[in-house]
This record gives C-alpha cells, structure tokens and sequence, in this order.
C-alpha cells in the first residue's frame, strides 16, 4: 500500500492531467503585461512611491530589478493610432473578392480571392502591418484559394479550404516569412464547416449541404505533430452556425436548415467537444432563432445572438454542474434580413463583443453586463442587402475591429476601437475608515486606471502598522491597486492587536434581489452580530480567529472581517474594534 | 515593445504558465479559475519582474503570486457561495466525477484548507522541498511540515475506509 504522501502525489498529477493549458499568451494578458510594465517603469523613474515600493521589493528578496527606463507602447504601430470610433484604413493594393482575412497578433493578412470577372483562386498574399503605414506584399502561399478560413496560432496563421478542391490546408509563419502545406485532413469535404483553434490544434467540425444528411463528423489537425486525428462523431448535425473556442472546450451553435430554409429545430441549439476527454456533450437549447446566429467566447462567458437582434449569455461549467443559458436580453439594433457576425474586442475593464449586423453595430460589455449601441457606422442603414456582410467579415484584432473588405464594391478596409471600459471613478470609490490616534488605514484606489480590473473594493485597518510586504504586494504603498489580505501583519497580530478589512465584493453590485445571507442594515457594522469562526479556510494562525460580519447597506453587500491575535479577545480589545468599526464609511451611491 | 522583448515574454509564458496552471487546478480543483489565476499571476508578476536576469527567480515569484491569488480566491469564495446560497446560479465546477481509483483522494484533498492544500501541492506535484515550499508560501519551514501534517492527518481521518496506510 502507497504511502499517503505518495498518494497524494499521484492524485495530484492526474488532477494535472485533466487540464490541458495553452501556451500562447492571450492577447488580453499580453496587453495587460505590457500595461503593467509601462506603469511599472513609468512609476520607478517618476516617482517617489514607486521609489518606495522598489525598496520593498528589494526588502523581500528582490535583488535583480533593473528597471525598464522607456515604456513600451501596448499595440503595434499600424494600429495603435487608430482613434476610438470608426476609423478607415488601407484597403488591400489587389482587389479581390472571397479573399481570407485573419489578425495575426500585430498584422492584417489576406490570402487569396479571386480577381472581379474571374473565377480562378489567386495565391497572393499581403500584410497590413505590423510596421509602416500600408499594405506589403509576402510571398504567394503555395495552394491557391477563395472562400478559405483562418486562424492565428500566436505563431502561424492556418488557412483551411484552400486548394484546388478547397479542402486543403496552409500555413504561413511571419517570423520566417514561409510557407508550408498541411497533410490532408481525414474527412470528407463539405460546405460551411465551422473552423477553431484550440490553443494546441486546429478543429474542422461539421457543415453539410441542405439536402443531404447532417455532417457530425470533424477533424483535428496537432501543430506540434504535423498530423490530423478524427474526432467522434457529434450527437447533432448543424449546417448553419458557428462555433467558438471556450477553454477547455469548443461550443457550436446553430441550427439545422433544409432546402427551404426551415430548422429542424424550434430554437437555435449546440453542443461542446471536449478536447481532454474527446467527448461530446449537448447543450441546452438556447431561445435563440435557429435562422442565423453568431456566438462568441469571452474568458467562460460566451455570448450568442441572433438574426432578429436578441442574445443570450451561456454559463457552461466543467464537470457535473448543469449547463444553462441566462434570460434573453434585447439589442439595441433592427431585426434585418441578413447573417449577424462579431468578434470579441479588448478594452481596459473587460473584453466586449463587437456585433455586426448588416451595417448596424453594436457592444457587449461585459463588465457591466449590458448592450450599448455603436452609432455611426460607416454603412448604416444602406447595406441591408449586400454580401459583404455576411459572417466571417468582423475581425477582433486587439483593441479594435478590423472590417476587412469582400466584394469589389466599396474597397475599404474599416476599423473601430470602442471607448474604453475603464470603470469611473465613482464605480472604483473604496470603503474608508475615518482617521483616529493609534489606528493605521489603507484603502484600493480610487484611480480606475491603477486599479486592477475586477480588483475588490477594500480597506484595511488595524491598531498596528501594516507590514510594508503586504502593502507592496496589494498596491503601492500608499493605496490598494488590487484587494489582497495583509496576511503577514495578521499573523504577526498580538493579543491586543486588531486587524478589520472591509470590502464591496465586486459583481455583486448593485443587488439584483435581497440576500437573506446579507441582512439588510445600517452602519456601523455590530461585533455582537458577528459569525465567530476559530478555525477558518486559509487561516495564517491558529490564534487568529475570523469574526464575520456581512451585510447588505444602501443596497450593496458589505463583507467585514475582524481578526484578533488571540482566540479570547478582551473587552477592552472588542470595544477597540467596534469603535474603528464605528469609523468605517462608504462611497456614496 | 520590440520583438525581442516580445519574445521573450512569449517565451517566459510558454515556460511558466502551462504549470502554473496545472499547480492552480490541483490547489483550487476548478480549470477555469485555475487559469484564470494563473494568467493573473503572470500578468503581475511578468508586469513588475518580467526583466529578471535571474529567470529561475521568475518562476519562484509567479509560483508565490499564484498561491497568494488561489489564497484570495477561496476568500472571495467565501462571500460568493454566501451570495449564490440564495441566488439561482448553477453549483461550483468540480473537475471530474467519480470515474478513477483516485477519486476519493481529489475528494478529500479538496476539502482541505486551502493553505494545506498548497502545502502538498507544492511538496508532492512541485515536488519541492521543504525550505522551497517554505518560501513559496512565505513562512518558516516548521509552518511546512505542521501544515503537511494536519492535511495527512486530516487525509488519514477522510481516508479510514479507503484503507489507506499512515505516511
């Protein structure tokens, strides 16, 4: 019999191996590594604090920190001038049409199309970026193509749907300015199959005419073997719809169409494929209309919407935990006769979703759980009928949109960077604790753009100094910039020490109904009313015991926590606290 | 930023991340967060260490602001099932049904607290030793083995009919 040491080990390595994680940088860590390391840098040469924070971090162990004296700009030049708003940019030098657009990380490429009044697929390609203010030509890809699809690796794009049968596969590398040819795939050819990258593989799933059967069948093609594998078969057939990478699964969702255009179902519906377990699993069947659908993946929310302008946003746990669709919500554009597309958008608080529907645009924001229309689009309300906007024409490219064009009419590309999403700062005001002799405070920052997206709204008291590590690993020094626990000052608390922190859990607010968890209350908030636990998940000491106190005050909830160095506080000690307790304020609403 | 400095962020992601998520999934038992968490942390590690010449020290501080941001999440959970305890969202994600030998270990592991359970997780996945593990978790080495310890003790209680043999 194993030692449990040894199980526990074992345990854990096949924990392990459920998960498969990517090892591409997202574009949304990438931008926000970089806009951490401009704060960083621009903080070390400007300023005291950040002077004070280095000192910190020397304290603790830090003894390689050259500091990046020049901040780095956060997009690549092409674009990072695109203005908020709708923006025109080079169009392509060939015009062509059922040309393949994919953003490949810091440029715009386009592959092939055919030129107006020929039916011959080219094999030219061109770059829009990442340097300089037009369009390059690389070198022509190997197999010709019209109507391809494509995605970006992090380090090659994959064109699929190229060749003279239109059912082969290419990539080209940037870095090595090459091109390569992919083995065939092990399925059969078939029209609007549904194309995703996984992170690791490339996945062609499903599609099929309107008079045949349903085509359930899909392939991977592995990067890092050359090689293709066949996946089981799905449960449904879809030829009309999308599918979408939410890790760690692909979501397909549409409908099945026959010759006549009528589903075979009364609503859109979808399943998932789970790469690790090469399983399939359907989905709820969302409220959606079955006619034309577009659906996106924004970290594990994705978003779906519909032809006749309403959406709905799916929750899809890993595991046993039910599948469920949230209620429709109404977009803010015209029912119109035409296939809806989007693509997902960075900003500063959350990624968006950028919907397009036959010249009418409009936006997820995700952070705020609501739709904002885009006015000013720059075909609005004339497009209704044209083929340029049909699906797979959005473009996310970063912070912006690219929409590239298709036909040989309006040979335009047009790019749009939503306003940021930056949360105000009366959204960001922290809890406070008043000033008083002998008590030390420090609350998360009221700068939003200090602040770390998604970041808690806090403050800390206690009738100690902090310990300068917990303040550097929360913020700066000064104030908060992310909610953490000042774990070491609360291990370090003596029998008459004190240590509260107060915070405005984030996505809770404001308050969709009454929580019987949260009682609804004024300020001060009571030691009397507090949960006492003596022993609670991630405590730093046993001596440290957790008093709770949660709330609900002018509508928003309150988490409060009182901690004391010893598990028998004093009365004199319980009405030091209460009295700081007595101090606690919160932001306006 | 040049593409020199691109790829070497690319690079420090491509070594680091991938195990700092599978670290993440064994401490928290949820894939999303733990990805989640993982990409958090190197985006606040990358973002203030990224020009470390010691690439090794790279690693040890994303692995302690992983374990720090697993710590706050289980925090935020605290309040969040609270919320949910009322509210008509689907349960928390679990990371696998009963289908391996192991199950009842992952079961119980899971209900460790969660400095426990980075305390193994960094003893016997990271396989680190015990003054590593220390410093990962910011305290003294007899926090360790204190903290191993009563997770083993713990384990042996949830275990007793699994038949599971004393460390």
């Amino acid at each position: 019999m194993n030692s449990v040491g040894e199980r526990v080990g074992e345990a854990m390595h096949r924990m392990a191996d459920d998960v498969r994680p990517g090892t591409t940088m997202s574009e949304r860590v990438r931008h926000r590594t970089r806009r951490r390391q401009v704060r960083t840098a621009g903080g070390v040469t400007v300023g005291f604090a950040a002077l004070t924070a280095l000192i910190v971090f020397s304290a603790v162990g830090l003894r390689h920190v050259p500091p990046e004296p020049t901040p780095v700009p956060a997009e690549a030049p092409t674009f990072a001038n695109v203005p908020a708003g709708w923006s025109q940019l080079p169009a392509p030098p060939e015009v062509r049409q059922d040309g393949t657009f994919v953003w490949a990380g810091d440029h715009l490429m386009d592959l092939g199309g055919t030129i107006p009044g020929s039916s011959s697929p080219t094999t030219s390609a061109y770059s829009l970026g990442p340097v300089g203010d037009g369009w390059s030509r690389l070198p022509d890809a190997p197999l010709a193509s019209a109507g391809a699809r494509a995605v970006w690796t992090g380090s090659e794009a994959l064109f699929f749907g190229v060749g003279p049968d239109g059912w082969r596969g290419e990539a080209f590398d940037p870095a090595a300015i090459r091109w390569r040819i992919l083995p065939d795939p092990p399925i059969e050819r078939r029209d609007a199959f549904m194309l995703v990258w996984t992170g690791s593989e490339l996945i062609v799933w499903g599609g099929g005419s309107r008079t045949g059967p349903p085509d359930r069948t899909g392939a991977a093609y592995d990067v890092g073997t050359n090689s293709w594998h066949r996946l089981p078969d799905a449960p449904l057939g879809l030829n009309q719809g999308q599918a979408v990478w939410a890790w760690p699964r692909m979501i397909v969702l549409g409908s099945l169409l026959d010759e006549s255009n009528a589903a075979s179902t009364k609503t859109a519906v979808g399943e998932e494929y789970d790469p690790r377990r090469n399983t399939w699993q359907v989905l709820p069947a969302s409220s959606l209309s079955p006619q034309a659908d577009s659906v996106v993946a924004m970290g594990r929310t994705v978003l779906a919407w519909d032809y006749v302008a309403q959406s709905q946003t799916g929750l899809f746990p890993i595991g046993s935990a039910p599948a469920q669709w949230r209620d429709v919500v109404e977009m803010p554009l015209r029912p119109t006769e035409c296939y809806p597309d989007s693509a997902v958008v960075e900003n500063d608080a959350s990624p968006e979703a950028f919907a397009w529907l036959c010249g009418q645009a409009a936006l997820w924001d995700q952070s705020r759980a609501a739709w904002m229309p885009i006015t000013g689009a720059p075909t609005e309300g004339f497009r209704t009928d044209a083929p340029a906007f049909a699906a797979g024409d959005v473009i996310g490219a970063g912070r912006i949109v690219l929409l590239p064009p298709v036909g040989d009419h309006d040979w335009t590309t047009w790019a749009y960077r939503p306003p940021s999403n930056a949360p105000t700062a009366a959204e960001v005001a922290p809890p406070t604790f008043l000033a008083a002799v002998g008590w030390h405070t420090v609350s998360t920052s009221p700068d939003p753009t200090a602040l770390e997206p998604n970041s808690d709204l806090a403050a800390w008291a206690a009738n100690v100094p902090f310990d300068p590590a917990d303040l550097a690993a929360a913020g700066n020094g000064h104030v908060l910039t992310v909610a953490g626990i000042p774990e070491r000052t609360m291990r370090s608390l003596g029998a008459d020490d004190v240590l509260i922190t107060a915070w405005l859990p984030p996505g809770t607010q404001p308050l969709a109904s009454p929580n019987v968890n949260f009682p609804t209350s004024q300020l001060p908030p009571l030691l009397s009313t507090a949960d006492v636990a003596e022993s609670w998940e991630g405590q730093v000491a046993p001596n440290v015991p957790e008093y709770r106190i949660w709330m609900t005050v002018d509508g928003r909830f309150l988490d409060v926590r009182v901690y004391f160095g010893t598990r028998h506080p004093s009365s004199g000690v319980l009405a030091a606290a209460q009295a700081e307790l007595d101090r606690l304020r919160l932001p306006p609403t | 930023m040049d593409s020199g400095e691109e790829r070497r962020l690319d690079e420090l992601y491509r070594r680091h991340v991938p195990e700092m998520v599978r670290l993440a999934y064994v401490v928290t038992g949820d894939a999303s967060v733990a990805e989640d968490l993982a990409q958090e942390a190197f985006v606040r590690v990358a973002g203030r260490f990224g020009h470390l010449r010691n690439r090794d020290a790279f690693g040890a501080y994303l692995r302690r602001a992983l374990l720090n941001l697993c710590k706050n999440h289980f925090r935020r959970r605290d309040t969040e099932r609270k919320f949910l305890s009322t509210e008509s969202e689907p349960g928390s994600t679990h990371p696998q049904e009963a289908a391996d030998t192991t199950y009842a270990v992952r079961s119980a592991l899971l209900s460790l607290p969660v400095r426990q359970r980075a305390a193994l997780a960094l003893r016997y996945f990271e396989d680190l030793s015990i003054e590593e593990t220390a410093r990962a978790l910011g305290c003294r080495p007899g926090t360790v083995k204190s903290l191993t310890s009563r997770a083993f003790h713990s384990l042996r209680v949830r275990l007793s009919e699994e038949e599971v043999d004393p460390a």
